[in-house]
């Protein structure tokens, strides 16, 4: 066996280990949980507003552009705010 | 042009804001509400329900911007690029890039980045279930040939890089996010592995070696050509939290 093969052996070895002793609930490695995405609602081709709550009246039509963004977007700051080319 | 096909299009462009065609409104018919009245329920039902779709599928874009310029930008998105199929958690790829390409958001650079976690998150959260690689199947391997395995990834596995911090700017876009958060874009480069952990979607962030060695073995190429690639990496730890993280589904051998 070469030195890398050898290295790599060992290394699968290790890892086994750790992952087989892990406690199931807990796994070794670091990872965080992403909340808030529960679709309910959404996979279906219905969404909490219902065909009969559109209206015929359409509201704020129109390409002008009357709304700037206006959310958390202020707590993000610093860096080069100039677009990536 | 079949008539069927010639309504279906005339149908369609109302959708995307053209003025109905005669022979449109004529084909709908009235029943007690004029036609072209009948029409536009339709219309707003396909605006209305297409941007709540939107706004579930990008939490963290619509926190940013806020309601009313989502639903702007949702709006001109809809009308550019309506939904090649029917399920709703399938629309929306593009509109990261439609969002960030908008004048007034210009000046939020991080944007575009921020959609494509969503979507990415989106995506993991929706993709088909698969078996997960368990430490068992990789203690039968022989040692010698550790460095040929190959691996499969699990169908939601991903992959993202992005030279702004997208995990505090998600988690300072959330709503129970304490209003005084802020973060710095000098907080610079991320690496991101995402995947589905039984139902949840979660998220590690890499360091640019194991990203590197991640994209290797999602190439398909061998764990010891992965380990190359990837330069000094802490072999033990990245088989630990990448191979067996519940992110690859098998190991071959040739």
């Amino acid at each position: 066996m070469t030195k890398t093969s050898l290295a790599l052996a060992a290394a699968l070895a290790a890892a086994v280990g750790i992952a087989a002793s892990a406690n199931a609930a807990e796994p070794p490695f670091k990872a965080e949980k992403c909340f808030g995405i529960a679709k309910a609602g959404k996979n279906d081709c219905q969404t909490a507003t219902s065909s009969c709550a559109g209206t015929a009246k359409r509201d704020g039509q129109g390409d002008a552009w009357m709304y700037v963004p206006a959310g958390t977007c202020e707590r993000i700051n610093g860096g080069s705010l100039a677009p990536k080319a | 042009m079949s008539a069927l096909h010639e309504l279906q299009s005339r149908f369609a462009g109302a959708m995307g804001g053209d003025a109905p065609a005669p022979a449109l409104l004529d084909a709908i018919g009235a029943d007690g509400v004029r036609s072209d009245r009948r029409l536009a329920v339709h219309c707003n039902h396909h605006l209305i329900s297409l941007t709540e779709a939107l706004g579930a599928t990008f939490p963290t874009l619509r926190a940013l911007v806020g309601d009313d310029f989502f639903a702007q930008a949702a709006r001109s998105h809809i009308a550019a690029a309506p939904p090649a199929g029917p399920c709703l958690f399938e629309y929306g790829e593009g509109f990261p890039d439609h969002i960030a390409s908008l004048p007034a958001a210009r000046h939020l650079p991080y944007l575009g980045d921020s959609g494509r976690l969503d979507w990415a998150i989106n995506r993991a959260y929706h993709a088909p279930d698969a078996p997960v690689l368990d430490a068992a199947t990789l203690a039968a391997v022989e040692a010698g040939a550790a460095g040929l395995l190959r691996f499969v990834a699990h169908p939601s596995l991903g992959l993202m890089v992005s030279p702004f911090p997208l995990p505090a700017i998600r988690a300072a876009a959330r709503p129970d996010a304490d209003p005084a958060t802020r973060v710095s874009l000098d907080a610079g480069e991320t690496w991101l592995m995402i995947w589905r952990a039984g139902d949840d979607v979660v998220w590690r962030a890499l360091s640019e070696a194991e990203y590197r060695f991640a994209a290797a073995l999602l190439q398909g190429r061998s764990l010891a050509h992965a380990a190359e690639l990837a330069g000094h990496i802490d072999l033990v730890a990245v088989l630990t939290d990448i191979v067996l993280s519940g992110g690859f589904t098998a190991a071959i051998l040739p």
